[in-house]
This record gives structure tokens, C-alpha cells and sequence, in this order.
């Protein structure tokens, strides 16, 4: 059975170019637009293996939306990557102390990205 | 509106209200601007998944095929296509040669029969012989019955009889031969015309195995040529995915055009802002304080690389995936 993973960015454009790279590795694949969205996707969800979080969004950002995702009983065993633009030290960190299992730097390329899913949907 | 010393209403008023004025346009068309650059990436990014779709539809259904062994099981199985047909085809061709074999048993016995035929003229010969013989001793009796006189009238009458039956067996042995050598003539003639045509037949199915060879021939390179040319579409079909997937990698720049923008409307904004406040106490911000305001809100190495050498800017750049 697929795995399922959560992408969450407010760029839908990005989303697209994530969810084929995705879908085309064989996960399903479900779509937010910001942490707040991607909150009521996981309550909605049946099952929920790894998400993909952008750090910079309106409404949620990242970093509060990971938050979140590890104060919850359901989910905070749940594998997050950030892919964000993102790369100074100091918002590495932030998302690391978060809960954070990894940190990509965008632009990604699918390789990367199918990599560190594959790894941390597997440990 | 032309601001004179004379105006009641302050330069420093009219110059906030100006700058308010640029911030909103400037926000706008940058708004504006993001909107367009959105539609259009979302637009084309649908299109090229689209196009994806289509060419994973063309190339793995290839793929498929050559997975199930294109070398292996595919030529094989044209390869087992042309055979039977080529074995039909030489089937119909063995027929006919099993005719010919035939016909060569039959004029086999012929000429089996061509040869005996000798020895019935032979035997027809000596009926003809024995014949001679017998009409030779006939007249010799006769010659003695005459001379015994009236006691030998009675071997005359046999005498005479004898030789009246050996010349019918003469007349018979001389038929004989004569229906043998028709006979012989008639079978030779049939001999000859079989043999001129068991070569016409001969070069027949010759050129009918040669015919059958070579269409199976032009068949099978009819189906390689098709083959290759599907497998070149496949090559083309794959490496115009791997563009369209590397295009399709480069709408991130959306993303980060995106967010270049929302930093630079934010900043246009606070920027104006700030200014307004030092237009209504008449202290200028510092420049660090302005600087830390123009860079407040960065998110992206192309960003904080504004106003840094080039080669510095470059080094900052990294994409590495970081694991925790």
C-alpha cells in the first residue's frame, strides 16, 4: 500500500512540482496551502507518514505548524521535512529544536527530496 | 499639485501623502505582477503534468514491452511468426514435391516395364523360332506321308494341321513383337516428356522455395526496420520526459520569485512608513536602522546577496539536505 505524504507550502506552483516528483516515486500524496490548512488536513486524514513543510507561509508559518504536528498525540511521531529557501543557521536550528528530521534548501531536485523521504519513512 | 512656501498645508504632509500614494502603486503592480507570474506558472505547470502523463502513457507502455524482453521475447516471438509462416509455405512446397515423387515412382515402374519389355520381344522372338521349327518338321512329315502312300493319308491330315498351327504361332510371335515394340515406343515417349518435365518442375519449386525465402526475408526486415523505429521513438519519448521533468523543475523559481516579491512589497511599505514618521519628526533613520529594516523579512541567499561581490553572494548558495 502507498505511503502517504503531506505537502505543505503556499506556493502551488511548488506544491505541483513536489506532489509529481512524489507521485511519481509511488506515495500518495495530500496538499496544503499553510500550517493551519495542513492541520485540518492531518485531523482529516486516515494515516499521515511523512510530511513536507515550507518554512515561509501566511496564516501558519513552518516552524509553528511543526510545532503543533509534535504537540499532537497522533502525530508527533510523524517524520517532517522542511524544503524552504531558507538556509541560515539560525532557522536550521529553529526547526531542528522543532522536531524537524531534515532540512532542504530550495531549489530541490526530486533525487534529493525522494531520498530523505525514502530514509526517514523507512527508520 | 504644485506645493508652495505659501501653502497652509506642510511640504512634510504633502510628501507622506505622496509617498503613501507610490507605496499602494508600487504594492499594487508588484501584486499584480505576482498574480500574472502565479496564473501563468500554474497554467503551464498543469499543462507539462499533462504532457508527463501523456509521454509515461507512450514511454512505459514501451518500456513494458521491452521488459517483457524486446530482444528476448518480442523478436523472439516474430522471429517464431516467420517460421511458420516460411513452414507453410515450404509445407505447400513439400506437397507439391511429394506429387513429383510420385509421378517419378510411377515412371520408375515404367521404366521397370521399358526393360522387361526386351524379353517379351525376346519371348515373342522365339514363339516366331519355335514356330519355324515346327512348320520345317510339318512339311517334313508330309514329305513322309506321301511316301508311305495310302497308309500315311492320316499322318498327311496331321502334318497338314501342324503346319497350319505353326503358322499361326508364327503369325502370334510376330504380333507379339510387333505389340511389344509399340508398346516400348509408346513408353518411351512418355519417359522423355516426364523427364523434360520433372526439370520444369524441379526449377519450379526452386524458384518457389526462393520466392518463399525471400518475401519471409522482406518481411522480417519490414518488422525489425518497424522495431527500430519504435524504439528510437521510445529513446526520443524518454529523453523529452527528462526535459519536461527538468523544465517542470525549474517553475521553483516561482516560489522564489514569489517570495523576493513579498519581501520587497513588505519592505516598500515599512519603508515608507519609517520615512513618514522621520518627515513628521525630522529625524532621519540611521543606516543601520535602515538597513535592517530594507533586509528584514529575507529568506533567500539571492536576497541577502544584493548589494554583496558576486562571488561571495555565489558561495553562500547551498542546497545540501541537512538530516537531524
Amino acid at each position: 500500500m502507498a505511503k502517504t505524504v503531506l505537502i505543505v507550502d503556499d506556493s502551488s506552483s511548488l506544491r505541483t512540482v513536489v506532489r509529481i516528483a512524489l507521485e511519481r516515486a509511488g506515495y500518495e500524496v495530500v496538499e496544503a496551502s499553510d500550517g493551519s490548512d495542513a492541520l485540518s488536513k492531518l485531523e482529516a486524514a486516515a494515516k499521515v507518514h511523512l510530511i513536507v513543510s515550507d518554512v515561509n507561509m501566511p496564516k501558519m508559518d513552518g516552524i509553528s505548524f511543526l510545532k503543533q504536528v509534535k504537540l499532537s498525540a497522533r502525530h508527533k511521531f510523524t517524520p517532517v521535512i522542511m524544503l524552504t529557501t531558507e538556509n541560515q543557521n539560525a532557522k536550521i536550528e529553529q526547526g531542528r529544536a522543532a522536531g524537524a528530521k531534515a532540512w532542504i534548501v530550495k531549489p530541490f531536485n526530486p533525487p534529493q527530496l525522494l531520498d530523505a523521504v525514502s530514509k526517514l519513512i523507512l527508520a | 499639485m504644485q506645493v508652495g512656501a505659501s501653502d497652509a498645508e506642510s511640504v512634510g504632509t504633502v510628501l507622506a501623502s505622496r509617498l503613501d500614494e507610490a507605496v499602494r502603486t508600487w504594492t499594487g503592480h508588484l501584486a499584480n505582477a505576482q498574480a500574472q507570474v502565479k496564473e501563468a506558472t500554474d497554467q503551464l505547470l498543469e499543462g507539462f503534468a499533462r504532457i508527463l502523463q501523456e509521454l509515461d502513457a507512450i514511454v512505459d507502455t514501451d518500456r513494458q514491452q521491452e521488459s517483457q524482453g524486446p530482444d528476448a521475447v518480442a523478436l523472439d516471438q516474430r522471429a517464431k511468426v516467420l517460421e511458420h509462416c516460411e513452414q507453410q509455405l515450404n509445407g505447400l512446397v513439400a506437397n507439391f514435391e511429394g506429387f513429383m515423387r510420385s509421378r517419378d515412382e510411377v515412371l520408375q515402374s515404367v521404366r521397370t516395364l521399358v526393360g522387361e519389355s526386351a524379353h517379351l520381344r525376346s519371348m515373342g522372338e522365339d514363339v516366331a523360332k519355335l514356330a519355324r521349327q515346327t512348320n520345317l518338321l510339318s512339311i517334313n512329315a508330309a514329305i513322309e506321308a506321301a511316301r508311305a502312300g495310302s497308309s500315311g493319308r492320316g499322318f498327311a491330315v496331321v502334318a497338314a494341321e501342324v503346319r497350319r498351327l505353326s503358322a499361326e504361332s508364327g503369325d502370334t510371335g510376330k504380333r507379339i513383337g510387333e505389340q511389344v515394340n509399340d508398346l516400348d515406343v509408346r513408353m518411351n515417349e512418355a519417359l522423355t516428356r516426364a523427364a523434360s518435365r520433372t526439370e520444369t518442375d524441379a526449377a519450379v519449386i526452386q524458384a518457389s522455395e526462393q520466392t518463399i525465402h525471400q518475401v519471409v526475408r522482406q518481411v522480417d526486415a519490414a518488422v525489425s526496420s518497424l522495431n527500430t523505429r519504435a524504439a528510437e521513438l521510445g529513446a526520443r519519448g524518454e529523453a523529452v520526459r527528462t526535459q519536461v521533468q527538468q523544465l517542470m523543475l525549474a517553475f521553483q523559481f516561482q516560489d522564489r520569485v514569489n517570495q523576493i516579491l513579498d519581501q520587497l512589497s513588505g519592505s516598500i511599505a515599512s519603508a515608507a512608513s519609517r520615512l513618514q514618521t522621520s518627515l513628521a519628526t525630522g529625524v532621519a533613520p540611521s543606516s543601520a536602522e535602515w538597513t535592517a529594516l530594507l533586509s528584514t523579512g529575507y529568506s533567500t541567499e539571492e536576497q541577502r546577496a544584493v548589494g554583496v561581490p558576486r562571488a561571495a553572494a555565489a558561495a553562500a548558495v547551498g542546497s545540501a539536505t541537512h538530516f537531524f
